[in-house]
């Protein structure tokens, strides 16, 4: 009995406990709930800073890929693209890409990119994606368009024969032209040469390119066609390359320089640009490499649709070409005089040859066949002159 | 009868003790209680103020950054990017960034004064042939304590012209927000011909001729809009929040010839 009594006294305190009890309850769920809100408020904190990192980061990838473009060819044709990530191979970027999680990441997230170049007529569209790596659901994109600007030799296509001077005696054998229109100048010259009879025994005969294989087949000459000579104004030392590049002789053999040999078939290195630093006749001994295709085999240098300049600097006089050397592009005779008493036959040119001065009699079975780099996409392309600049086109940033 | 003996009651005293010492109790727990919930409410306010401030800035932050976008086929549409529509300062459809001063929302301020209204445009549905939409007009503005956001609109030439929405929550008050633009300017055409080079190392530097574009060269504008808001709880205003950013417009303005 005791006992019970002892329990009635302590049932006083009771209701004060419970009441208490009630409203720390009340007071935790208060807590509780404001904290899930809280919660949910540092996510959506979180996430915010994650979206404003990875526009940050394909930001990044797009200053990027345009900087890469602003010295490298991405070789692209028209309406194609390229999609680029770290560790691609060429003509992907290489070096280093940007690393966002060792500078400037809060969250120590590291992202991935992906850079897409897509060529247009004349622009190029960079597009960057970046992805965080451990989260592919954080990703953003943006791109803008630029344009590249390339060392321009200009868009004069160079007739088939040039010389600053005349060809001074009739030329014999059986050298063919064929051009691809009949009104098309078969010589230009800057000198008066209405004394001289430049055509001598070259054949005019006119052709077209009907399966579009920049090669000529037999089936493909026409009619015989006119000799005309043109004319052009001389105005400097190199006035034949003056007259028909833009890119002055002097930067043209510095950017050949780089290429040691002459290429079997298309070139590798770019610009299609080099030096023959060789006296004795060119024939395919001088050809490093073995190659064949479609009007290519081992004494071919350049390729039908991968033409070359071939640069004679004037220390190396007038070389012969000939063992059925077949060349595609130019070649240029930097001498105003050596060619004077050095007449060159048994090779075939698919494009130019110019001369700095007089020319004795480019003859036997020699082939000139006219050709049009505008099919090419124009000199700059043909000759895959190197990118030198390129500048971004106000209008074209979304990051979509 | 034993048991009834037992039940007796308590003294006064005890009673009174009894009483005083609950209401001490039980008035600290409610004082807990009531602090808690003050502590809750200005916690929830804040969570409320840091979403709007997110909302509204990051909504605001994109469009500006966009504003000039004109395509996407810059082959197709060169013309377009050339003589960007949305920069236009044209009369009657005017769509280039202009700012407003709250007391005459009918006339631009001058360029590095803050303003409370901001009008833009881009190229929102990116269509191929470049119309501007009047929906592709924004504007954000300050409205008696709301974000107003501009649907659509004619032109660029008034704040006032368009359609406004609020854009803000009922719940806060906005009580500044202001744009402030900036230009860097570059003389395209002293750039390319190098004279504006002062010293020839090909890059355009601050203080060198080519950053002034003198009348008739070609250029260009890179400009930047200042943004600071900010915002407070409408049930108490001691909660406030102020936030700030510079926005580089990406899209930078061409202009053939320079007046």
């Amino acid at each position: 009995m005791n006992d019970f009594h002892c329990f009635q006294k302590f049932q006083k305190g009771v209701a004060t406990l419970f009441i208490t009890l009630i409203l720390s309850i009340i007071s935790l769920l208060a807590v509780l709930s404001v904290s899930q809100t809280g919660v949910l408020d540092q996510k959506n904190s979180g996430n915010d800073l994650r979206s404003k990192e990875a526009f940050q980061a394909a930001e990044a990838g797009l200053d990027f890929g345009i900087s890469w473009a602003k010295s490298n060819d991405l070789d692209l044709a028209e309406s194609a693209s390229l999609t680029c990530s770290e560790g691609d191979a060429l003509p992907c970027p290489d070096g280093t890409w940007p690393d966002i999680s060792s500078s400037g990441s809060t969250s120590s997230e590291s992202y991935n990119f992906e850079i897409t170049f897509s060529q247009g007529v004349d622009t190029l569209k960079v597009r960057s994606v970046a992805t965080a790596s451990s989260d592919t659901t954080v990703t953003a994109s943006v791109e803008a368009h630029i344009k590249q600007t390339r060392t321009s030799l200009g868009d004069i296509n160079p007739p088939t024969l040039v010389s600053a001077g005349c060809i001074t005696t009739a030329p014999t054998g059986n050298p063919d032209m064929f051009l691809l229109s009949g009104s098309n100048d078969a010589i230009v010259n800057a000198a008066d040469c209405s004394t001289y009879d430049q055509q001598g025994h070259i054949g005019v005969q006119t052709w077209s390119d009907d399966d579009g294989d920049y090669v000529m087949d037999a089936s493909e000459e026409g009619g015989s066609a006119p000799f005309t000579a043109g004319s052009f104004s001389c105005g400097s030392t190199n006035c034949s390359w003056d007259a028909f590049f833009n890119l002055s002789l002097a930067e043209a053999k510095s950017a050949a320089s780089a290429h040691s040999n002459l290429p079997c078939g298309a070139p590798t290195t770019s610009p299609s640009i080099y030096l023959v630093n060789n006296t004795g006749p060119i024939n395919g001994g001088d050809i490093t490499g073995s190659c064949d295709g479609n009007g290519i085999n081992d004494a071919t240098i350049g390729a039908p649709t991968s033409p070359v300049i071939l640069i004679i600097p004037s220390a190396y006089g007038c070389p012969k070409f000939n063992g059925g050397v077949t060349i595609y592009g130019v070649v240029y005779y930097e001498t105003a005089s050596a060619c004077e008493s050095n007449g060159w036959g048994g090779a075939t040119v698919y494009g130019s040859v110019m001369w700095e001065g007089d020319v004795d009699k480019p003859n036997a079975n020699t082939q000139y066949i006219e050709v049009d780099y505008d099919n090419l996409g124009g000199m700059d392309s043909a000759f895959n002159m190197t990118i030198e600049d390129a500048v971004r086109l106000p209008g074209t940033w979304r990051d979509q | 009868m034993i048991n009834l003996q037992k039940q007796d009651g308590f003294t006064l005293v005890e009673l009174l003790i009894g009483l005083l010492i609950s209401l001490l109790v039980i008035s600290g727990a409610l004082a807990l209680l009531l602090k808690v919930f003050e502590g809750q409410k200005s916690n929830l306010g804040l969570i409320r103020l840091n979403e709007e401030t997110r909302f509204l800035s990051e909504l605001m932050i994109k469009d500006i950054r966009r504003a000039g976008f004109v395509s996407t086929y810059a082959d197709d549409d060169f013309d377009s990017l050339y003589n960007n529509p949305f920069f236009s300062e044209v009369s009657g459809s005017s769509t280039d960034i202009t700012i407003f001063d709250d007391s005459d929302y009918d006339s631009a301020i001058s360029l590095g004064a803050a303003g409370e209204c901001i009008l833009l445009s881009y190229n929102a549905d990116n269509d191929q042939a470049v119309v501007v939409d009047n929906n592709e007009r924004m504007g954000y503005r300050l409205n008696n304590g709301a974000l107003q956001i501009r649907t659509e609109g004619a032109t660029n030439e008034s704040c006032n012209n368009g359609t406004w929405y609020d854009l803000s929550n009922p719940r806060v008050n906005v009580t500044s927000l202001t744009f402030t633009q900036s230009n860097d300017d570059f003389d395209v055409t002293t750039m390319i011909d190098g004279s504006g080079d002062d010293d020839s190392d090909g890059v355009c530097e601050v203080g060198e001729a080519c950053t002034t574009c003198a009348s008739g060269s070609s250029c260009l504008l890179v400009r930047t809009i200042d943004l600071s808001m900010t915002i407070e709880l409408a049930s108490d205003s001691s909660l406030q929040q102020t936030f700030s950013e510079t926005v580089r417009i990406r899209n930078d303005k061409f202009i053939e010839s320079y007046p």
